[in-house]
């Protein structure tokens, strides 16, 4: 998995989970600390998933609850790490038709997984009829549709949009891929 | 920035350097902990992935079109080797042709496949004849004078021989630009333009162009033309698939005959020539005399044997010293036409004697051009002698030539020379013109007050076979006001006798149109009685080599009493002819003959002299 989720997981439990659970939660990890975590390598997939588990059950929390927090990081730490993310993109629509490049981008460090065709498969955009409307399939074994959900709502309230989001179909009910529609339907009143 | 941070920064710098040698498959690694050289690794990633994925698709889009460009090739190949074309391209600006195509082709055009020449090396290998309308065809494109380049050109292959090749191609820019590339195809045009149909064989054109490069190749060189006489006839009773197996048959068999340092040609016309190179020329002979011998065979169609007539011509072209083909055509055809008109089958060696009488007959040729052209050409008259009444009755017309400076020309000369030009037919019609208003001449007027004196004309055996003839002058007499009856058609017996079909016709016709016609120089040939009674003929005149004796051999008297006395009964006026002295004119007389020219009379003389001649005439009676 990329270097750059792992990096907004341990950032995520780094601020927003109580430190005197941090010995705890990296126990079940089978570490003794903060992992140094480089952006441009990649990492065992099934830490976040458990990292994710433990968290949102040390914090009582839902999955929907903890993708909304990962959300949170995400927007934040890549304003700071790559702010050319958010200058390039205009609006939440804009920003969603570039994650499929972006997670290219981040991809291209991984030797198993960069430049193969399966890999570009995990995130795709496909035309749409509609001007103000997105469908991106998703595919990968981590089934993280959840935290794309999350990010997508998080990106409207980031962009001051409206929006809605829905899925014609997910892996969670036995299908090959998430086929997840995101519609945007202008700026808050606000 | 510390020393680590620079450190890690030029190690990313150092895994970029694959990069140089086209290598986008590897990826930058850092072990630096500072997140902006991660950021730094993870583009370099990202733009290296992004070059190995537009690297991999170009090699793809590469091999597509590469796959493309082949099968286009291929199909291209394939048009072009059924179409049996070359392709060219000519770069007008940097002077040179590049010549492509089927292998096929190109190797007969003595060049490799996708050659490029100089075009001035390409020119020297094109017929000499040639170069200079291809430059000048060339310079026309260089104007832009016109976009298209269509030419044919004659070009030298590999193994020595010509090949007839057409040209079309268009230049790169509209009309009145010049083009910097025309290109083009190149057709090899050879089998329509080089070969003989039906026989296949290599043509005259062939002959012509072949014969200098055999010349300054090999030496000496002697050429044998064969002419088979009667090929047309033959030809014009075979139905098209049987004309097809006699052409095939005789092919083979000249083939067969042919030696290993000869070369067979059809010159068309029922000619063939073969052509020897480096043979010993004491053996001309005795090779015409093999294919004399060996032609003595007939050829087989469709079970009828057919025989065939010939006349063969040997010429050593070394020892005559002849440098073009048209001149050994030419020496061929004298020789033929010798042969020919002697009635002689066989062969005959070209010589000197030859080519004198080539040069005679050619300088004649010119005289009787020029006589037609400046109205030098006049007829003088030799008066027929009634030997009843004692008086003139009509005249023969016999055709001169008035030279101003060789002076009177006789027909003997200048007339074989024009049946076998054509220029007869100019000729006879000056003849036919003149003969016509002598009709009408002052001087026989006045000679003949009851204008009934008849003029004869010969007609030429070429003629026969205009059908138009009789109706023709049927009207030119009409317009003079001349009674038909009094122009008399005459014809030799030969003529008669080589033609009968056509000669019968056309005489009848003349006839139709009360025109008389007399069978003239009676007891020279074939003397055929029979053809008396089956043609229309009116008037018989007895050869004067028959009368010659008349007086001095009892038997040749006994032949013209028996002739005079066969054409009396079927109703035919005899004319003597060549009456020279009183005896046979009294030998004549006694005979009941009726009418007589000769130089007792007169000899023949201009129109304008008729008035001595009667009365040279009217003295001879008296004596």
């Amino acid at each position: 998995m990329l270097g750059y989720i792992h990096l907004i997981a341990f950032n995520l439990v780094k601020k927003q989970v109580p430190a005197k659970l941090h010995p705890a939660i990296l126990s079940a990890l089978g570490l003794e600390q903060f992992p140094e975590i480089n952006i441009s390598r990649h990492y065992e997939r099934q830490q976040i998933i458990d990292l994710m588990t433990i968290v949102s059950q040390k914090l009582s929390l839902s999955h929907e609850e903890i993708y909304r927090l990962f959300s949170d990081e995400f927007i934040r730490t890549s304003k700071q790490i790559f702010p050319h993310f958010f200058t390039e993109a205009p609006s939440a629509k804009a920003f969603m038709e570039k994650l499929e490049t972006i997670h290219s981008m981040m991809s291209a460090s991984d030797p198993n997984e960069s430049g193969k065709v399966s890999f570009r498969r995990k995130l795709l955009s496909v035309p749409s009829h509609f001007p103000d409307q997105l469908v991106m399939f998703y595919h990968s074994p981590s089934k993280l549709c959840g935290l794309f959900e999350a990010l997508f709502h998080r990106l409207l309230v980031e962009y001051q949009e409206k929006g809605h989001i829905s899925q014609r179909c997910c892996m969670h009910d036995g299908h090959e891929h998430c086929e997840i529609v995101m519609t945007f339907t202008g700026a808050t009143n606000e | 920035m510390s020393d680590e941070f620079q450190q890690d920064v030029d190690d990313i710098s150092d895994q970029l350097t694959q990069v140089l040698h086209q290598q986008f498959n590897f990826r930058v690694e850092t072990n630096s902990t500072d997140i902006r050289l991660q950021k730094l690794a993870m583009m370099c990633n990202f733009l290296l992935e992004s070059a190995s994925q537009q690297k991999e698709l170009f090699e793809q889009q590469q091999q597509h079109h590469l796959e493309v460009a082949q099968q286009r090739m291929l199909r291209f190949e394939r048009v072009l080797r059924g179409a049996s074309v070359a392709l060219f391209e000519l770069d007008l600006k940097r002077h040179y042709i590049q010549i492509s195509g089927d292998p096929r082709i190109t190797n007969k055009l003595k060049i490799y496949n996708n050659s490029l020449f100089r075009i001035d090396e390409w020119i020297s290998q094109i017929h000499p004849h040639d170069r200079q309308r291809i430059r000048r065809l060339m310079d026309e494109q260089l104007t832009g004078q016109t976009p298209y380049l269509d030419f044919e050109y004659r070009m030298q292959s590999r193994d020595g021989e010509y090949r007839y090749i057409q040209a079309h191609g268009i230049g790169d820019a509209p009309q009145g630009t010049p083009p910097n590339i025309v290109a083009g195809v190149l057709i090899d045009q050879s089998q329509i333009h080089y070969f003989n149909h039906p026989s296949m064989l290599p043509n005259r054109e062939y002959f012509r162009d072949i014969f200098p490069e055999q010349q300054v190749i090999t030496q000496p060189i002697y050429c044998i033309v064969i002419c088979f006489s009667n090929i047309y006839s033959i030809l014009e009773q075979l139905t098209e698939e049987q004309i097809d197996q006699f052409y095939q048959q005789l092919n083979c068999y000249l083939k067969s005959q042919q030696l290993a340092n000869e070369r067979l040609f059809a010159l068309g016309h029922g000619q063939y020539l073969v052509m020897a190179t480096q043979p010993h020329i004491a053996e001309l002979e005795q090779r015409c005399q093999q294919l004399q011998q060996s032609l003595q065979q007939c050829i087989t169609v469709n079970k009828q044997s057919i025989w065939l007539k010939y006349h063969i011509a040997g010429i050593d072209v070394t020892t005559q010293r002849i440098h073009h083909a048209d001149e050994v055509i030419s020496a061929a055809q004298w020789v033929l036409r010798s042969l020919s008109r002697k009635n002689q089958y066989g062969y005959a060696l070209y010589n000197q004697a030859f080519k004198q009488d080539i040069q005679h007959r050619q300088a004649i040729e010119q005289l009787l051009r020029m006589a037609i052209k400046r109205d030098q050409v006049t007829l003088f008259l030799q008066p027929i002698v009634s030997l009843i009444k004692q008086e003139i009755m009509g005249y023969e017309a016999l055709v001169r030539i008035q030279h101003p400076t060789l002076g009177i020309i006789s027909p003997e000369q200048f007339i074989p020379i024009a049946e076998e030009t054509g220029l007869i037919e100019p000729l006879s019609q000056i003849i036919f013109d003149q003969a016509i208003a002598l009709f009408n001449h002052p001087t026989l007027v006045a000679l003949h007050p009851n204008q009934e004196h008849a003029i004869a004309i010969n007609l030429s055996p070429t003629l026969l076979g205009q059908h138009q003839l009789p109706e023709q002058l049927s009207a030119q007499l009409k317009q003079a006001g001349i009674a038909p009856h009094r122009l008399k058609i005459e014809v030799t017996e030969s003529t008669v006798m080589e033609n009968t079909q056509s000669a019968t016709e056309l005489l009848k016709r003349f006839r139709d149109k009360q025109m008389d016609v007399a069978l003239d120089d009676f007891g020279t040939g074939y003397s055929a009685l029979a053809y008396l009674t089956k043609l229309p003929f009116s008037r018989l005149k007895l050869d004067r080599q028959i009368v010659a004796d008349v007086t001095t051999s009892p038997s040749q008297a006994a032949i013209v009493e028996m002739v005079m006395m066969l054409a009396k009964k079927l109703g035919l006026t005899t004319v003597v002819e060549g009456i020279e002295t009183t005896e046979q004119l009294e030998f004549i007389r006694a005979l009941g003959g009726e009418l007589a020219q000769g130089f007792l009379f007169s000899r023949p003389c201009p129109v304008t002299e008729m008035a001595k001649a009667h009365a040279h005439i009217a003295d001879l009676w008296q004596k």
